[in-house]
C-alpha cells in the first residue's frame, strides 16, 4: 500500500460539484466555477487525474495507472495527487460521493 | 431591463429590441453608449448570442473582431480601419456574435467610434460607413501592448488560450449556473471555429501598422509568426 500523509482518501469517489463546469481543449481541460468566476487550466497529467476522478475512479487508480504509464515513482506520484485531490476539495470543486 | 438612471430596454424573445428609451437625467454621452452597444449586445445574448467586449469591422459580409482589456487600442483599430475604402463599422465597444447556420455572425451593435481626445474623456465620432446587418465572424485577435517588440508581432491563441481569451472578454449579464454553462460552451465552440491570435506592439506603434495587420488579415492573409 501506498504510504501518503493526507487527509486524502484514496479510495474515496468523487463528483463535480454542481457550480463548476469544465472543458477539454487538445491536452488541457479548463476548469471553471460558476459561483466566483474563477478557472484554471489544468496540464495533461492533472487534466487525466480530473477526467478520472470525475468519471469514478479512485485516486488509488489513478496513481496507479500515472505511475505504471510514467515510470515515475509511486510515492511521488502518489503525493502529486493527493495534493491536487486536496485542492479540489478545498476549492469545493468536488464531492465525495 | 433597465440600467438605473441610464436607459431602458425591452426586447422580445428573439431579441429584437422592442424599446429604447433613455432616463431623462442621463449623461447624453453614457445613454447613447449604453443604449447603442450594450442594450444590443444583451439583445443579441437573450436571443441564443454572445456579448463580447470587442470593436468589430467588416467587408463584403466577412468581419475581424478586436479584443483587449481597455485602453488596448480596439476602438482606436476599428476607426483606423474604417478609415479605409469598403470597411464598416460592426461595433466600437461591445460586440454581439451568434452562430446562425453553423456559422458565427458578428451583428452591429454600434455606429458611433468613442476614441479618447487626448484627455481622459472619450469622444464619438459617428462611423462613416456603420453595417447594416450581420458578417461572418472570420477572426478575432487579442489586441495587446509589449515594449519588446520592435514591430507589430501575430501569434496564433490556439485551444485552452483561445477560450481564455474570449473569456475574459465576454460579458454576462445572467449570473445563473444554467446561463453561465450556456455561455461556455458556447465560447468554447467560438474558440473552436473562429482563429484567434494576439498582436503584440510596442506603446507608440503607429495605428496605420495595426491597421495593416488587420486589414490583412481579414483579407485572408494570415502571416501569424
Amino acid at each position: 500500500m501506498t504510504k501518503v500523509a493526507s487527509s486524502v482518501d484514496l479510495d474515496a469517489r468523487f463528483a463535480v460539484s454542481e457550480h463548476v463546469h469544465c472543458r477539454r481543449f487538445d491536452d488541457e481541460v479548463v476548469v471553471l466555477d460558476l459561483q466566483s468566476g474563477d478557472y484554471f487550466a489544468l496540464n495533461e497529467t492533472a487534466a487525466r487525474i480530473w477526467e478520472g476522478l470525475t468519471g469514478g475512479r479512485s485516486p488509488r487508480e489513478m496513481v496507479a495507472e500515472i505511475a505504471g504509464d510514467s515510470e515515475e515513482d509511486v510515492e511521488r506520484v502518489a503525493g502529486d495527487c493527493v495534493a491536487f485531490v486536496s485542492r479540489l476539495l478545498d476549492e469545493g470543486w468536488v464531492t465525495l460521493r | 431591463m433597465e440600467w438605473d438612471s441610464v436607459v431602458a430596454m425591452r426586447a422580445d424573445r428573439d431579441g429584437r429590441i422592442t424599446r429604447l428609451e433613455p432616463a431623462p437625467s442621463a449623461s447624453p454621452v453614457i445613454a447613447s453608449k449604453v443604449a447603442q452597444a450594450t442594450a444590443r449586445a444583451f439583445a443579441c445574448r437573450m436571443s441564443g448570442g454572445l456579448a463580447i467586449h470587442a470593436s468589430a469591422v467588416a467587408r463584403d459580409g466577412v468581419a475581424i473582431a478586436c479584443l483587449g482589456d481597455s485602453g488596448a487600442g480596439k476602438s482606436t483599430a476599428a476607426r483606423e480601419l474604417c478609415g479605409r475604402a469598403d470597411l464598416q463599422l460592426l461595433a466600437d465597444d461591445v460586440l454581439g456574435v451568434r452562430r446562425d447556420a453553423g456559422i458565427w455572425r458578428a451583428h452591429p451593435t454600434e455606429q458611433i467610434h468613442w476614441i479618447f481626445d487626448g484627455a481622459d474623456v472619450k469622444r464619438a465620432f459617428p462611423a462613416r460607413s456603420p453595417a447594416t446587418g450581420p458578417a461572418r465572424l472570420s477572426r478575432a485577435v487579442l489586441l495587446r501592448f509589449d515594449e519588446a517588440c520592435v514591430s507589430p508581432r501575430l501569434r496564433p491563441l490556439r485551444g485552452s488560450e483561445a477560450f481564455q481569451g474570449l473569456l475574459e472578454g465576454s460579458l454576462r449579464f445572467d449570473r445563473s449556473i444554467p446561463a453561465c454553462r450556456e455561455e461556455i460552451d458556447m465560447l468554447a465552440d467560438l474558440a473552436a471555429a473562429v482563429p484567434f491570435d494576439e498582436l503584440s506592439r510596442a506603446r507608440g506603434t503607429p495605428c496605420s501598422e495595426v491597421a495593416d495587420r488587420l486589414a490583412a488579415l481579414l483579407e485572408g492573409r494570415g502571416d501569424v509568426e
